[in-house]
């Protein structure tokens, strides 16, 4: 081979190819230091992280990447926490409602750990936190103490580090998101909602048509059993412990249609019940809180009329939690789990 | 750690060349550079297996060397035993379990073994080495140059697949020597390429065909979906294999090594044996020189050849991957070498175009079965494309298929890049230096896709 290599190397006007390599170098090496640059001072998800003369506010319709913005924006007091299950509740009638400052930060597929990270984000960046309202789902009782991911989410995003975050900017996504900043600090564009809301009814006809629950056979359930470690509630106690204990909480697991339910008599049912009485406890334990379980099989969870799909509830039942949830804040004793109307 | 990520690109490789070129004056410096250099690259994906190539590595050297000593052969079958045993326990061990499971009817218990990567491409070298030690055709090496022959970075995941004498003279080199900065240019062209030709191509394409042999697996498609799966897988692999020796190429120019040639436009390939002269060349070489051959070869009558080129091409098949449809593929391509060659023999050449369609005919109907999870889904895809789920749909996304297509048939291979002088002005390394910026912030977006030989 080392004829191999001297024969292919017919050396050709080195000084060519040193002007070459170094054009090179240069040009790859100096564009990506000048547009790292840029993307940092320009703050693609308007972090705060560094100063800026960026005015506050992005055009993203993506809420793992707005909820940035959106949850250190010093205009709101108050936030909702969860994944799609939650992102009906209106920002803006809750704020009505109570005379808060409510901004939507749930994010779509998520699990526990990423709605958690929200949460250290919105508590970081506001001082006084007047309310927290979380939609919990049956991902939160998990036993995995790893509490995995459950979907894409940009952890770095929200890190603590700022190492962690700069390792993430140098990106065509990155480089997008902050020339559509510009087009905002340019009056061309104009920024999205800074309270997070989207309503997924908007725009789609109703067309649920439920297919028939399954059947089978149940195992009988010993006590002994049930596994009651959830590692995410102790995950979220943490968290909790860290905001006034007069500030409100309240935890809501939304309907779903009653054949995404456990089928009763299981052993995944009586781990479920186990978990929403762990919930219950924790959250009696504070302040002006309280604990809303329409997740079981009432007549509403019935109703094809109140669901877009199994998963997702209709403005009517949004309606009705959140006026639940305002009751809770204004100081009324919360109702264990009340039935939906119809 | 991946070629295509910006961890690799922009910290890992500027770093690696540093240092290599500070410690350029010194031949054992800078083996000392390329050996920390390769650990840590390997160990970025799994820290547990460098006990495991180290341990290959120098138990074949070892035994090389015991063989030298008493002047005996056993300790070299040792070697090839030995490098084969590992192969089989971590790669094929739960596919002989299933295979005999399937024989007698009895369920079996599996291993679950993580299969190392690299480890058939490492082990191949290994063996090759151990085999020319027992035909005299080969040095007793120092350990450190053996040590780095193997485990050179570039190539120690997924080719090409160097012989010894390939590559240990070059150590010796001053990478300093005359040719430094074309070197260097060359380098950087060819990681650029493989860069954008995996990032920009390959990936988008797997995007297109994934997901339909997803679905070949559980349903029929139409005639477009299953000729768009064909047509895209087929593309997607050869883009990113020829991607990645480019880039592992380049790599290797920048410390002033050469790698021997794997992709030669191998879909140009006018007949079958065309077509194995020009894709993975490596691989062939070795297959041929270490299989084939040793078998028998095509000078020992009609009946050894057929038998040679069969089990030479299932082993190819099997190396690929532990599964029968890929010793099927191995077969299917054996056949359709026996008759090229009868073909041939008739010295009744076909027009260039006729040989082309059918070569790239039977090389797509390959290809499903290669890239199929199992013989009912290959068959489904394979009966899909004759129209056995009726003759709807049109090809997805024909743009990506025609450019993919175009730059398989027109782009030059690494070598053809290598032995070609090229214009040599800023305009052109600025356009370089553009696409690999581009390449660097496109893979920055999420977690790369690794190459498809990652895993073979």
């Amino acid at each position: 081979m080392t004829a191999g290599i001297e024969r292919k190397e017919k050396p050709v006007g080195d000084a060519a190819w040193r002007r070459f390599v170094l054009t090179f170098l240069g040009v790859l090496a100096g564009g990506l230091v000048v547009l790292y640059a840029l993307i940092i001072v320009i703050d693609p998800y308007d972090t705060g992280r560094f100063p800026t003369f960026m005015p506050v506010g992005v055009s993203d319709e993506n809420q793992q990447t707005a909820s940035a913005s959106n949850g250190r924006n010093p205009i709101f007091n108050a936030a909702v926490f969860g994944n799609s299950h939650g992102m009906l509740l209106s920002p803006a009638r809750l704020s009505k409602l109570t005379g808060l400052s409510f901004v939507q930060m749930t994010s779509p597929g998520s699990g526990p750990r990423e709605q958690m990270i929200l949460m250290r984000w919105f508590m970081r960046h506001h001082d006084q936190v007047k309310a927290f309202v979380i939609t919990a789902d049956q991902t939160w009782c998990t036993h995995d103490p790893a509490i995995p991911m459950l979907y894409q989410f940009p952890p770095w995003l929200y890190a603590e580090s700022n190492l962690e975050y700069l390792a993430h900017m140098l990106n065509t996504r990155s480089l997008n998101t902050a020339y559509r900043r510009v087009l905002i600090a340019l009056g061309y564009l104009k920024p999205t909602n800074p309270d997070g809301y989207w309503d997924y009814e908007l725009g789609r006809t109703w067309s649920f048509r439920p297919e028939r629950p399954p059947g089978g056979t149940l195992a009988p359930i010993l006590s002994s059993d049930i596994n009651r470690s959830f590692p995410a509630l102790d995950a979220l106690d943490a968290i909790l412990a860290k905001l006034s204990p007069d500030t409100p909480v309240i935890v809501v697991m939304p309907p779903q249609f009653y054949t995404l339910l456990p089928p009763p008599g299981s052993q995944e049912a009586a781990e479920f019940a186990a978990c929403k009485a762990d919930i219950a406890a924790r959250v009696r334990a504070r302040e002006r809180s309280g604990f809303f379980d329409y997740l079981n099989d009432m007549p509403a969870a019935r109703n094809p009329e109140n669901f877009m799909d199994p998963e997702h509830y209709r403005a009517n039942i949004a309606r009705e939690i959140e006026a639940d949830i305002a009751g809770v804040i204004a100081g009324e004793s919360p109702r264990p789990a009340r039935a939906l109307a119809r | 750690m991946l070629f295509q990520s910006q961890g690799f690109a922009l910290i890992f490789l500027p770093l690696a060349v540093a240092c290599y070129y500070l410690a350029a004056r010194s031949a054992a410096a800078r083996q000392y550079v390329l050996i920390a250099a390769s650990l840590v690259f390997y160990g970025w994906w799994d820290a547990r297996f460098i006990i495991l190539l180290v341990g290959q590595i120098s138990a074949s050297w070892l035994l090389a060397w015991i063989a030298a000593r008493i002047g005996k052969n056993w300790p070299l079958y040792a070697g090839v035993v030995l490098n084969l045993a590992s192969l089989a326990t971590f790669k094929y061990l739960d596919f002989l379990l299933a295979s005999v499971q399937a024989l007698i009817g009895v369920e079996l218990p599996r291993a679950h073994i993580l299969l190392p990567i690299g480890i058939s491409f490492f082990s191949f070298q290994l063996i090759s080495y151990l085999v020319d030690r027992l035909r005299d055709d080969a040095p007793i090496y120092p350990f450190r140059p053996f040590a780095v022959f193997v485990l050179l970075f570039p190539h120690l995941i997924a080719g090409p697949i160097v012989r010894h004498n390939e590559l240990v003279p070059q150590f010796a080199l001053d990478p300093l020597r005359p040719g430094l900065w074309q070197r260097i240019g060359t380098g950087l062209v060819l990681f650029t390429i493989g860069f954008a030709k995996k990032v920009l191509i390959a990936d988008k394409l797997a995007g297109l065909a994934d997901p339909l042999f997803t679905r070949a697996a559980t349903e029929w498609l139409s005639l477009g979906d299953a000729w768009t799966a064909a047509l895209a897988f087929s593309f997607q692999l050869f883009l990113d294999f020829s991607a990645y020796t480019e880039m592992a190429i380049g790599i290797a120019l920048l410390f002033g090594l050469l790698l021997p040639e794997n992709f030669r436009r191998p879909y140009l390939s006018t007949s079958l044996r065309d077509f194995w002269r020009r894709w993975h060349i490596s691989l062939s070489n070795f297959i041929r020189d270490y299989l084939y051959i040793p078998l028998g070869g095509s000078r020992n009558g009609p009946v050894v050849y057929v038998f040679a080129t069969l089990v030479a091409m299932a082993i190819c098949g099997l190396w690929h991957g532990a599964g029968w449809t890929y010793v099927a593929w191995g077969v299917w391509h054996g056949l359709g070498l026996i008759t090229c060659h009868a073909w041939q023999a008739l010295r009744r050449p076909l027009p260039a175009l006729a040989g082309w369609a059918i070569t790239m005919l039977f090389v797509l109907v390959g290809w499903v079965l290669f890239r199929a999870a199992d013989f009912t889904t290959a068959t489904t895809m394979l009966a899909a494309m004759a129209g056995a789920a009726g003759w709807g749909g049109s090809l997805h996304n024909v743009g990506l298929l025609a450019v993919a297509a175009a730059v398989s048939a027109l782009l030059p291979s690494a070598y053809e890049i290598i032995e070609r002088r090229p214009i040599l002005n800023p305009a052109v390394a600025t356009a370089f230096a553009v696409l690999a910026g581009f390449c660097v912030l496109e893979v920055g977006r999420g977690a790369p896709l690794t190459f498809i030989y990652f895993r073979f």
